[in-house]
C-alpha cells in the first residue's frame, strides 16, 4: 500500500468516524429526559409556551430531520447559534479554545518532558532498583490517582497556603505571561501526571523490546559506540509506540480537561461543554463533541503519518520487507 | 478571619458614604427609612479599619454556578435573582428584618382589604434614560400573571383581579380576595419592573438582555465565566452607586474561591456549602458572615405516581417519623441550619418546628404506621439533584434514619435535565423521593402555596390535593393581626406536617466572605430572597 493510499483510507475512516460520533451524540442528547424548553423555561411554563419555544428552535421536528439540517449547516461551516447565549457557537468556541489548547499542550509537554527521560532511564537500566522504583511510582502513585482527587488536593493545599502558584484566578497568556504560568502550572500538572506514568511505562517497555532486536546485536558487533546505538537505534525505534500513546493521550487530556477546568476555574471548552449539556444547548454540545472528536481523529492520523516516517514498513509494501 | 452569625456590616460604610455624598455636594433626598438599601438603615457593626472608601472601582465577586436565566419573571434560581437585582428594581423591597420598604413605589395605600394604590417614586428612569411610568408597572405585573408567560411567581402574587394605571405615577391593584402576602410578593426580583415600551416594540428581549432602573447595567455575560456590570449613570438615587462596576465570576470549586479570596483576585466569595466557614478559617483580611435565608431543605415524596406507596398518608408519616433532623443538621449541615416547618423558621411569624406532628423522631411509631398500612419491605429511591453539594449528605443521613425503621433507601444523582423532567415536568412525576430546597420567600404563608397542587402546576405532578391542607394554607394568607396570622400559619404548619407529602427538614444558610481590606459594604445576616448583596449601590472599594 502506498503512503498516499494509506492516508486516503485513513481519511475516509476518519470522516466515517466523525459522522458516526455526531449521529450518536445527536441522538443521545436529544433523547435524554428534559429538553431545552424544559430547562430554560422551568417547571411552571405552560405546555403551549414549551411548544412555542420548541418550534422557535426547530426542536419540534423529527430528530433525523434536525440532524440533517445541522449536518448540512456544519458542512457549510455554520456550527449554529448557542440557544443559551444567543451568540454563534463558533465565536463561543473560539473564545475558549486557547485556554483548553494551552492546558492540553502544557500537560502533554509535562508528560513528555518528565515521562520520556524517566522511561529511557528505566528501560536502559532494566531490573535495577531505579527501574523497579519508577515502575512502582508510575503504577501505584500516578496512574491510580484520578484527576479530580489530585486536583482537589492541590486546590485545597494552595487555597490554605499562600504559595506562589495560583488557583482560581486564571490569567490569559496574552494578558500576563507570568500570571498565566502561575495559574496554569497546577492544572497542567494535574492533567499531565497520568501521562507521565503512561509515557514512562510505554517508553521503558519499548526500549526493553528494542534492546532484544537483532539489529542492536549487529550494531554492537559492528563496534558502534553505545551512545550512538542508543541515539540512532534504540530511541528512534522505541519512539514508535510513543507516537501512538501521545495521540491517545491527547484524547484523554481533552476529556480530562472537563474536570480540571472546572476545578481550577479555567475558562476553556470543558466547562462550557459540561454546562451546555446541562442547559441542553444542543448546538454547542454537538460542536464541542465534533471538535474533540476531530482533534482526536486528526491526532491519530498524524500518528499514522509519523509511523510512516519513523517506520519504513508502513506505507510501502516493499519497504515492509526491508531492513531496520 | 472573623465568623459572624449576627447582622453584619462593615460599619464604616454609613459614615463614609455620607461623607462622600457631602463631598460630592449631593444629598439623598429620601429619608433613610424610606430608601431601599439606605446607608442609614443599617444598625450593623463591622471590623475597625483605617481604610477610606472612595467612589469608583470595580467589585469582584465569585459564585459557584452560572445561570442562563435573565428574565426575572421566569427565573427560578437564586443565582439569577442576585444578578438581576443589580439591574432591576421592584415596587416594594425588603431588608434583613424582613420589613416591607418602598422601592420604585415611594408609598402605597390600602383603601380596602383587596385594593392597593401605589405612588411611584419621581425621577426613576430606566438605564436607557426613559422615565419609568405607571404603564411599565402595569405591563410588568400583567406579564407575570399572564399564563402565556409561564411565570412561577404568578401563584405567589395571589388572586389578582385587575391592575390599573390611575395616572402616570399611580398604579392600583385589586384582588378578588384578601391576600396577606401580596406586598411581600412584590418585593421579590421576580416581580421586577421591566421597560414595557421597549419590550412591546421588540427593541428589548428580556431573555437575552437586561434593561432596568437599578444601580447597574449588564455590560457582558461570558457564559460559565463572568458577568460584568457597569454603573447606571441614570440611576435615580443621587450619588449612587459608588462603584463603577461589579464583576461576578463563576468559580465552581469552594476551595478555589477561598484561594482567590486569599490571593486577592476576588473581593467577595459566596458559598453554599455549610463547611465554608471552616474552609475560610485563618484566611487573613476576610470577614465571614453566615447569612440565613428563608430557604429550606425539603424531602418531597411522590404520592401521585402509579402504585406509589406514598399515596397512603400513613406511609408518608412513617418516613417523617423516622427522620432525625438533629442528626441531619449536625452531620450533613455542619450544624448550619435549624429545624423548620413549612413556614420557614427564619421568617417573622413563622411556626415553631418543635411540637409539630411527625417531627419528634419515633422509629417504633414509624414501624407501627407501616404495619398498619400493610406495607412490608418498603424500598424507594431518593433523587439527589446535581446542583447543590449538600443534598448528598442529607440524603445519606436520611438513608440511615429510615434504615432504622426498616425502610430501604437507595440514592441516585441524575444529571440536571433528567432531575427536572422526573420531578417537575412529568405528569405524574416519575421519581419516588427527592431532597430539594425551596426559597421560603418573605411571608410565612407564601411558599406553602405550592402545597396546594390544584393551583400550582409545579407540584401537581407529585403532591396529593388535600382540602384540609389547602384550607389551612388559604387561612394562613388571610390578613389579620400578627397574633391572628401567626396562629393561622401555625395551623397550616401542623396540617402540612401531618399530611407529610412535603417534609421540611431544615433551613439553608449561605456563607459570604468579604475582603475587609478591599470592600466597604453591608452584608446582612438574613435575606428572605437570597440577595446577599442587597444595597449594592452603597458598596465601595477601599483605598488605604
Amino acid at each position: 500500500m502506498s503512503l498516499a493510499r494509506f492516508l486516503v483510507v485513513r481519511l475516509a475512516g476518519a470522516i466515517v468516524t466523525l459522522l458516526v460520533v455526531s449521529m450518536v451524540v445527536f441522538a443521545a442528547i436529544h433523547n435524554v429526559p428534559g429538553g431545552y424548553e424544559d430547562v430554560v423555561l422551568g417547571p411552571l411554563a405552560t405546555p403551549e409556551l414549551r411548544a412555542q419555544t420548541a418550534e422557535k428552535y426547530g426542536l419540534d421536528q423529527p430528530i433525523p430531520v434536525q440532524y440533517v439540517k445541522w449536518l448540512s449547516a456544519v458542512v457549510h461551516g455554520d456550527l449554529g447559534t448557542s440557544m443559551t447565549s444567543k451568540t454563534s457557537v463558533s465565536s463561543e468556541l473560539a473564545r475558549r479554545i486557547p485556554a483548553t489548547l494551552e492546558l492540553v499542550l502544557l500537560a502533554l509537554a509535562f508528560s513528555l518532558l518528565a515521562g520520556v527521560p524517566l522511561g529511557i532511564a528505566a528501560g536502559l537500566s532494566s531490573d535495577s532498583r531505579f527501574s523497579r522504583a519508577t515502575s512502582r511510582l508510575a503504577g501505584s502513585l500516578t496512574m491510580s490517582i484520578p484527576d479530580f482527587v489530585l486536583g482537589a488536593t492541590l486546590v485545597y493545599l494552595f487555597s490554605v497556603n499562600s504559595w506562589w502558584l495560583r488557583v482560581g484566578s486564571y490569567v490569559g497568556i496574552t494578558e500576563d505571561l507570568v500570571g498565566n504560568i502561575r495559574s496554569m502550572v497546577l492544572p497542567a500538572f494535574t492533567l499531565g501526571l497520568f501521562g507521565v506514568a503512561v509515557i514512562m511505562r510505554t517508553q521503558r517497555d519499548a526500549i526493553r523490546g528494542v534492546l532484544t532486536q537483532t539489529f542492536i546485536t549487529a550494531a554492537v558487533a559492528r563496534g558502534d559506540a553505545p551512545r550512538t546505538i542508543i541515539r540512532r537505534n534504540v530511541i528512534r525505534n522505541s519512539s514508535i509506540p510513543l507516537v501512538t500513546i501521545v495521540a491517545v493521550l491527547i484524547g484523554a487530556f481533552i476529556s480530562g480537561s472537563v474536570i480540571v477546568e472546572s476545578l481550577f476555574s479555567i475558562p476553556g471548552i470543558g466547562v462550557f461543554f459540561l454546562n451546555s449539556v446541562r442547559n441542553r444547548d444542543y448546538a454547542v454540545v454537538q460542536a464541542a463533541v465534533l471538535l474533540s472528536a476531530t482533534v482526536f481523529v486528526v491526532a491519530n492520523m498524524v500518528a499514522d503519518a509519523l509511523y510512516a516516517v519513523l517506520d519504513p514498513r508502513v506505507g510501502s509494501t516493499s519497504a515492509a520487507r526491508g531492513q531496520k | 478571619m472573623k465568623v459572624r452569625t449576627g447582622r453584619r456590616l462593615l460599619a464604616r460604610t454609613a459614615l463614609a458614604a455620607t461623607l462622600l455624598l457631602a463631598a460630592c455636594g449631593g444629598s439623598d433626598s429620601n429619608s433613610s427609612t424610606s430608601t431601599p438599601g439606605s446607608v442609614g438603615d443599617s444598625s450593623s457593626t463591622g471590623p475597625a479599619s483605617t481604610a477610606v472608601p472612595v467612589a469608583g472601582g470595580t467589585l469582584i465577586t465569585a459564585e459557584a454556578q452560572d445561570t442562563a436565566e435573565m428574565d426575572p419573571a421566569i427565573s427560578t434560581f437564586d443565582m439569577s435573582w442576585r444578578l438581576q437585582a443589580f439591574v432591576y428594581e421592584t415596587l416594594v423591597t425588603t431588608n434583613a428584618q424582613s420589613e416591607l420598604l418602598p422601592g420604585i413605589a415611594e408609598s402605597w395605600e390600602q383603601p380596602s382589604d383587596t385594593s392597593f394604590v401605589f405612588t411611584l417614586r419621581p425621577g426613576v428612569t430606566f438605564s436607557n434614560g426613559r422615565a419609568l411610568t405607571a404603564d411599565d408597572v402595569v405591563g410588568s405585573l400583567q406579564r407575570i400573571i399572564d399564563p402565556n408567560t409561564g411565570s412561577y411567581w404568578a401563584p405567589q402574587m395571589g388572586p389578582i383581579d385587575k391592575i390599573t394605571a390611575v395616572d402616570a405615577t399611580t398604579v392600583q391593584v385589586d384582588l378578588t380576595a384578601p391576600y396577606a402576602p401580596f406586598l411581600a410578593s412584590l418585593a421579590n426580583i421576580s416581580a421586577a419592573i421591566l421597560p414595557m415600551t421597549e419590550l412591546t416594540d421588540g427593541s428589548f428581549d428580556p431573555t437575552t438582555q437586561m434593561l432596568g432602573s437599578g444601580p447597574f447595567m449588564l455590560k457582558e455575560h461570558l457564559a460559565d465565566q463572568q458577568w460584568t456590570f457597569e454603573r447606571n449613570p441614570n440611576y435615580w438615587r443621587e450619588g449612587f452607586p459608588l462603584l463603577d462596576g461589579v464583576e461576578v465570576r463563576v468559580v465552581p470549586d469552594d476551595a478555589t474561591r477561598v484561594a482567590a479570596l486569599r490571593d486577592g483576585s476576588i473581593d467577595i466569595g459566596y458559598f453554599g456549602s455549610p463547611d465554608a466557614p471552616a474552609l475560610l478559617d485563618g484566611v487573613a483580611d476576610v470577614d465571614v458572615t453566615v447569612q440565613r435565608s428563608s430557604d429550606m431543605y425539603w424531602l418531597q415524596l411522590n404520592s401521585v405516581g402509579p402504585d406509589s406507596p406514598f399515596a397512603d398518608v400513613r406511609v408518608r408519616q412513617a418516613v417523617a417519623y423516622a427522620l432525625d433532623r438533629d442528626a441531619i443538621i449536625t452531620n450533613a449541615l455542619a450544624g448550619n441550619g435549624e429545624a423548620t416547618g413549612v413556614a420557614s423558621a427564619g421568617l417573622p411569624g413563622a411556626c415553631a418546628a418543635d411540637g409539630l406532628p411527625t417531627y419528634t423522631r419515633d422509629v417504633e411509631k414509624a414501624k407501627a404506621l407501616l404495619a398498619e398500612a400493610g406495607v412490608t419491605d418498603l424500598k424507594f429511591e431518593i433523587i439527589v439533584p446535581p446542583y447543590l453539594s449538600t443534598f448528598s449528605p442529607i440524603a445519606q443521613v436520611i438513608q440511615q434514619n429510615l434504615g432504622d425503621a426498616g425502610i430501604e433507601v437507595t440514592i441516585s444523582s441524575p444529571e440536571f435535565g433528567t432531575y427536572l423532567q422526573s420531578v417537575y415536568i412529568d405528569q405524574p412525576a416519575t421519581f419516588e423521593g427527592v431532597v430539594d430546597y425551596f426559597a421560603g420567600y418573605l411571608d410565612p404563608a407564601m411558599v406553602m402555596q405550592f402545597l396546594a397542587p390544584a393551583r400550582n402546576p409545579v407540584t401537581a405532578g407529585f403532591l396529593t390535593e388535600s382540602p384540609e391542607l389547602t384550607a389551612a394554607i388559604d387561612a394562613a394568607a388571610v390578613p389579620g393581626s400578627a397574633d391572628e396570622r401567626a396562629a393561622a400559619v401555625a395551623a397550616a404548619c401542623v396540617a402540612a406536617a401531618d399530611f407529610a407529602n412535603v417534609i421540611p427538614i431544615a433551613t439553608k444558610n449561605s456563607t459570604v466572605a468579604v475582603r475587609t481590606d478591599r470592600v466597604n459594604g453591608t452584608v446582612a445576616d438574613f435575606d428572605a430572597y437570597d440577595i446577599y448583596l442587597r444595597g449594592i449601590e452603597t458598596f465601595s472599594i477601599v483605598k488605604d
